[in-house]
């Protein structure tokens, strides 16, 4: 079974453009490695300088904007067209359409592409280029937010600094973009508030707050962290490459459920343990996944997105990733060594850890 | 200088939703920093900036010159453009079926030098972003928004680079001249537009960026492309100033795209 959801067929092969040179001026250790955890670097006016290239980690608010949020805080209209998008596997995410994520290239963390940015700072103007060849200009000259902007998929943004801390305020966004891969709406009257501290040179963190009362009952912050990418680049990705992509986005995500097959508990349970990528992809933490049995039904969890119902399509083979399957491989003594996520952009091995 | 209006991006066959009606979203925002006459007219003729490091600095919204988007090579006498046999083929047939093949239609990038360009019917201008090691273009474009990253860090351009769209670009100062060399096409975009002239994997882009004085910009171009040209070629086109003004988003819907296309 090939069914389709994180979109972007993996774009990015291993050649020699940049993708390993290493980046001027990053603080090394003796070994050449970068140092991570070197001080943040400053300007010359004296403010910190975000600029790098960047891997946004955050795959629980990637899935579940509103994850923090009490169901009766999200307007039934709005939980129901959630249901709908999660059912249909994200048919008509922007990613699919290859339209714009708007407001949620700040939150949005994770996949195989995922969550790469490029922070270029000056001191009138913050542009964050995107690797699908979006961008955002945050302007520092203090001019305010417009009052009534001409909706956008991008937003309009304006920062200052408030200390060591960049604050970035968001408003004009139009409202057909989802925060998040579940599909969670909201409206052109939503605000974004993005707080972005630099740690030490390799770490990242952000506050995102979402402010949107047509839709949701209170604002609410996630914390979103990025890493920096040491020694690459950006690769140009161009989504309408794939045109016919949507054709092939079939199935439900309640299909999953159907074919249920049972498979003994003492079969299941030789399939608890962590799996972590190997080899990683370009992330700088390897995906993990983690499976639980309880009450005799087999649950997977990966990169902390929350426990995901596995339903069995044979004794092997499980689905449940929100149409990702998954296959266990045992050794020729038997033993459960490795777990294989399949993805229409190929199979990627997850090594068992004893 | 005229105020910029919001256009619906509308380009011949490409029909692209830039969210359109008239709203004020710092299209007439007066810009800190500018030089400015009694009247509060932007003085065009002022010197060109400095950055900190010296450099003259290229950055504010640029539009070029008029057609060059339509015809690069509008301003070269006989026998400066030279194509190749199968070249000359391919730029006849694109011009005779009224460009409906170009990538562009299909929501693609415009490529490398034609990105810069604009026409009278679909202004589009451009944005430099400059910092000492990186030089940022943002882009409107008939189709999507987007960008290209020039390094001045110092780092070659690559070998045996992945082909793309936009290409890889390097850049260095000679003078009061921003020299951006750029390789690594794929080969399948455009260099203008009703003409059709080709570009093929094995191109060499040169863009000379030379502002004259605030207001003014030159881009000297030349192509340098022997899967194409039997010689390297060269467009001096020239920029205007957009003062007080910014880019406007423009992004493609596909499915609209094709429906439009009027095959």
């Amino acid at each position: 079974m090939k069914r389709l959801i994180q979109v972007f067929l993996v774009a990015a092969p291993a050649f020699a453009q940049w993708l390993n040179y290493p980046t001027p001026g990053l603080p090394r250790l003796p070994d050449g490695q970068p140092n991570l955890t070197a001080p943040a670097p400053r300007t010359a006016d004296g403010k910190p300088d975000l600029s790098g290239v960047w891997n946004r980690i955050s795959p629980r608010y990637h899935i579940n904007i509103a994850g923090d949020l009490k169901p009766e805080e999200v307007q039934p209209w709005a939980r129901d067209l959630v249901a709908q998008r999660t059912e249909n596997l994200g048919k008509d995410n922007m990613t699919v359409l290859c339209l714009p994520l708007g407001p949620a290239y700040a939150t949005d963390a994770d996949g195989t592409d995922g969550g790469m940015m490029k922070i270029i700072q000056t001191p009138g103007l913050i542009v964050i280029l995107n690797p699908d060849l979006t961008y955002r200009q945050i302007f520092m000259d203090g001019r305010p937010l417009e009052k009534s902007p001409n909706p956008s998929w991008m937003g309009y943004s304006v920062g200052h600094w408030d200390s060591d801390t960049l604050v970035v305020e968001s408003f004009g966004f139009n409202d057909r973009t989802w925060l998040d891969s579940s599909g969670h709406p909201h409206t052109e009257a939503l605000r974004m508030t993005e707080r972005y501290r630099r740690r030490d040179i390799g770490h990242l963190d952000l506050e995102v707050t979402l402010q949107d009362p047509a839709v949701y009952s209170r604002a609410w912050t996630v914390a979103v962290r990025a890493e920096l990418a040491p020694d690459t680049e950006l690769l140009e990705f161009v989504c309408n490459e794939n045109p016919g992509l949507r054709e092939h986005w079939v199935g439900k995500a309640s299909d999953d459920t159907k074919s249920d097959v049972k498979v003994p508990p003492e079969v299941l349970a030789k399939y608890v343990g962590t799996y972590v990528e190997q080899p990683k992809l370009w992330r700088v933490v390897p995906r993990v996944v983690t499976i639980t049995l309880s009450d005799g039904i087999l649950f997977g969890e990966m990169d902390g997105r929350g426990k995901e119902r596995q339903y069995a399509r044979s004794e092997k083979d499980f689905s449940g990733f929100r149409g990702l399957a998954i296959e266990f491989i045992k050794n020729s003594q038997g033993e459960v060594t490795d777990l294989l996520v399949k993805h229409v952009s190929g199979d990627y091995r997850f090594a068992r850890q004893r | 200088m005229k105020p910029r209006l919001l256009y619906s991006a509308v380009f011949f066959l490409a029909i692209c939703v830039s969210g359109a009606p008239l709203g004020a979203q710092w299209l007439d925002y007066r810009v800190p920093g500018v030089p400015r006459n009694a009247d509060g007219k932007v003085n065009i003729s002022a010197p060109a900036p400095k950055a900190a490091d010296g450099k003259p600095d290229l950055s504010g919204v640029w539009e070029s010159g008029n057609d060059y988007f339509l015809d690069l090579s509008k301003d070269l006498k006989p026998g400066e453009l030279a194509m190749l046999p199968w070249a000359k083929k391919v730029q006849a047939e694109r011009e005779a079926r009224d460009h409906r093949d170009d990538p562009l239609n299909q929501c693609m990038p415009p490529g490398v030098p034609r990105i810069n360009m604009t026409t009278a019917n679909a202004p589009h201008p451009l944005k430099i972003v400059q910092t000492p090691a990186l030089v940022v273009l943002l882009y409107e474009t008939s189709a999507n928004s987007t960008f290209r990253q020039v390094f001045l860090d110092g780092r070659p351009l690559p070998k045996d680079p992945q082909p793309t769209w936009l290409g890889y670009s390097v850049g260095h100062w000679t003078g009061g001249t921003l020299v951006v060399d750029t390789v690594g096409f794929n080969g399948r975009s455009w260099v203008d537009t009703a003409k059709g002239h080709p570009q093929t994997e094995s191109a060499h882009v040169t863009e000379r960026f030379t502002r004259r004085d605030f207001g003014h910009m030159e881009m000297d171009i030349t192509i340098d492309d022997p899967g194409a040209y039997e010689k390297p070629w060269r467009a001096v086109v020239p920029f205007h100033l957009l003062a007080d003004t910014d880019l406007i988003e423009t992004y493609c819907e596909n499915e609209k795209d094709s429906v439009h296309e009027g095959r």
